[in-house]
């Protein structure tokens, strides 16, 4: 059975190009939502059950980091596992997403650095 | 519930929670499912996790019926858990994974080049628009800011590192600004807006070819250099001296004399510009100092009268010669013009055609510079107030694109540059009424006035002729400026106009600056 995935970031270019690096990667993928703000990926993530959230940070309106709260803050939620996708990779943002069991990816990336992390953030050790 | 007829399972408990009611018994028998799931040692620590979770949930649900929105988050987990433990089972036979392609995406994708060129497109311009905005604010630049560093972040996917770079050095500025460490002071603004125009051009340039790694250039490495100073000036002007300090932002404003971006009209050059130089015709300025030199010792030798006519013809060659090291095409200033009309056309939502012939003549640089200045003026005023609208072009049965054609000749010394668009043209009656409003036409003899007369009167000093005050172009239009600069310059401009067919400005330059010559008039 494959994953679900949500990709959000206001950028439709980025969003394609992440899809196909998970395609690349040979994660199984099941479906692929995409949102362009976090408001439409809190109502994507209310009617489809997403294993893994892909979430873009500098983003109009509510902005990723808001977009995570939101989601951890849900309990309903709780079963989505979050990974953060920027180009804003500091030390301090990484290690605060962490704590909060965010994964991090940073842009550019290639297939095999979205594969590692996507497994890492779910928790299986990668073969 | 049913008794237990198959292993545990993750359907099976699944089915056990939809099933179970909140007697005692089926509490045991959901906990038991729990555990026997979990005792399995294979299972991967986000499956555990999930698992663990969803138990506690389903413990500490407060009792109701099945199906209330706990019981669908506990769920949820369950479900999500068991896509995980496929998930490790398809890892771990791990062939097909390790032969998954790993695709460059900058090779195998035009599609997505072309759908980059087209998005970063959209941004560069929105971001120039926020910029130019009139009093831009926090949202504005936050908008320009969050477009830079989405091409930032394209660009470094497609590794285009030109545009990369270039994105993210102006992201950097706006950092500063947002961080209120830097002011949006016009000079910021129109270094950010030269950003916004580069960018705009490494797009041509990947659209016209994908592969095309730019050459280096000047320009661009200046523009590089500057953005920088930006970004780490922790001194000098363009900081906020503190976060209320009022701002002045306004890069088109036309009015005030003592703007930036009028000072090349109004003969202020700054102190160490510079400018390109073809190294013959240094070669020729050497050549010709020292052929000079000859003959001057030549003269002390055989007596002066013999040599005068000499040194004479090679002075008057020489001087022939520096006035060539000055020269430079006006194909430069006129990149210039080519990027306001394509974020003027941008900004007002006009469909522009910009067509330039002539662009190898040669002027002085001095020249050349109050060239552009002009140009970019009559160039902006012809987007943002001689072409009409996509709808009233339809109207007059006009092609909704609007063409302005910008043509240099040669006409003995001077260049002649000629701006016209096909847009509304001038309105006789408009003018002539501001004009007497303005007290610079007796309504007395109004009437009178020839259609050319009536023309010139949009180079008196204040006489607006736009009908709307734009964001692009403010009050004043600022031709009386451009007619103050090109006369300074012992040059003249000229208009004509049909109504509704368009209007054309005409330049004559002197294709040498005649103030290097002479003492400037103020």
């Amino acid at each position: 059975m494959a994953l679900n995935f949500l990709i959000v970031d206001d950028s439709a270019v980025m969003r394609a190009m992440l899809l196909r690096a998970l395609r690349g990667s040979g994660l199984p993928i099941a479906a692929a939502h995409e949102a362009g703000t976090g408001n439409e990926a809190l109502d994507l993530l209310a009617c489809h059950e997403v294993d893994v959230a892909m979430i873009d940070i500098n983003m109009p309106g509510m902005n990723g980091m808001e977009l995570v709260e939101h989601i951890r803050a849900n309990p309903a939620l709780a079963h989505v596992t979050l990974v953060v996708v920027s180009t804003e990779g500091s030390e301090v943002r990484i290690a605060a997403l962490a704590e909060k069991g965010v994964r991090f990816v940073h842009k550019p990336f290639a297939p095999e650095q979205v594969r590692t992390t996507v497994l890492e953030a779910l928790g299986v050790a990668d073969a | 519930l049913p008794p237990r007829s198959t292993a545990p399972s993750f359907e099976g408990l699944e089915a056990l929670l939809f099933a179970a009611g909140d007697d005692a018994s089926d509490r045991r028998r959901v906990d038991a499912a729990f555990d026997e799931l979990l005792r399995d040692d294979a299972l991967s620590r986000g499956v555990r996790e999930l698992l663990d979770a969803a138990r506690a949930r389903w413990r500490e649900r407060p009792a109701a019926r099945a199906g209330d929105a706990e019981l669908d988050a506990v769920r949820a987990l369950l479900r999500s858990a068991r896509r995980r433990q496929d998930l490790r089972d398809v890892v771990s036979s791990s062939a097909p994974f390790a032969a998954a392609p790993t695709p460059p995406m900058s090779e195998d994708d035009t599609g997505l080049l072309a759908d980059f060129v087209a998005e970063s497109r959209t941004l560069v311009r929105a971001a120039a628009a926020a910029l130019a905005t009139r009093e831009a604010g926090p949202h504005d630049v936050n908008a320009a800011l969050r477009a830079f560093h989405t091409i930032k972040g394209t660009s470094s996917m497609l590794g285009r590192e030109h545009v990369t770079r270039l994105s993210h050095a102006a992201e950097g500025v706006l950092t500063r600004v947002r961080d209120q460490a830097c002011e949006l002071a016009p000079e910021v603004v129109s270094l950010l807006l030269r950003a916004c125009q580069q960018l705009d051009d490494f797009l041509d340039g990947l659209q016209t070819d994908p592969d095309a790694a730019p050459a280096g250039s000047d320009d661009v490495d200046r523009l590089l250099r500057e953005l920088e100073a930006r970004r780490t000036d922790t001194g000098s002007s363009g900081i906020r001296a503190g976060p209320s300090a009022e701002r002045a932002v306004d890069p088109f404003q036309l009015a005030p004399r003592n703007s930036p971006h009028l000072s090349p009209l109004l003969g202020a050059r700054a102190p160490d510009a510079t400018t390109r130089v073809q190294t013959d015709r240094l070669d020729e300025v050497a050549r010709l100092v020292d052929a000079l030199g000859r003959t001057l010792d030549r003269a002390a030798e055989s007596g002066p009268e013999a040599r005068w006519s000499d040194a004479a013809r090679v002075i008057a060659e020489l001087q022939h010669a520096t006035a060539a090291v000055r020269r430079v095409p006006i194909r430069g200033p006129l990149h210039r013009v080519r990027r306001v009309v394509r974020e003027v056309s941008a900004q007002t939502g006009k469909a522009v055609a910009f067509v330039v012939t002539g662009d190898e003549h040669e002027v002085d640089c001095g020249v050349a510079e109050v060239i552009g200045e002009a140009l970019v003026h009559l160039a902006r005023n012809a987007v943002d107030h001689g072409l009409e609208s996509a709808e009233q072009r339809r109207m007059a049965r006009k092609p909704e694109e609007g063409t302005i054609r910008l043509t240099a000749s040669r006409a003995g010394d001077d260049l002649v540059i000629e701006v016209a668009d096909d847009g509304r043209g001038l309105e006789r009656t408009r003018l002539l009424s501001t004009a007497i409003a303005r007290g610079l036409v007796a309504p007395a003899t109004a009437a009178r006035q020839s259609d050319a007369d009536v023309w010139r009167l949009v180079f008196a000093p204040g006489l607006s002729t736009a009908r709307e005050v734009t964001e692009l172009s403010g009050r004043g239009v600022g031709l009386d400026i451009v007619r103050q600069s090109c006369e300074s310059l012992g040059g003249a401009v000229d208009v004509t106009s049909r109504p509704g067919a368009g209007t054309t400005f005409t330049l004559r330059l002197p294709v040498t600056d005649g103030r290097a010559a002479k003492p400037r008039s103020g």
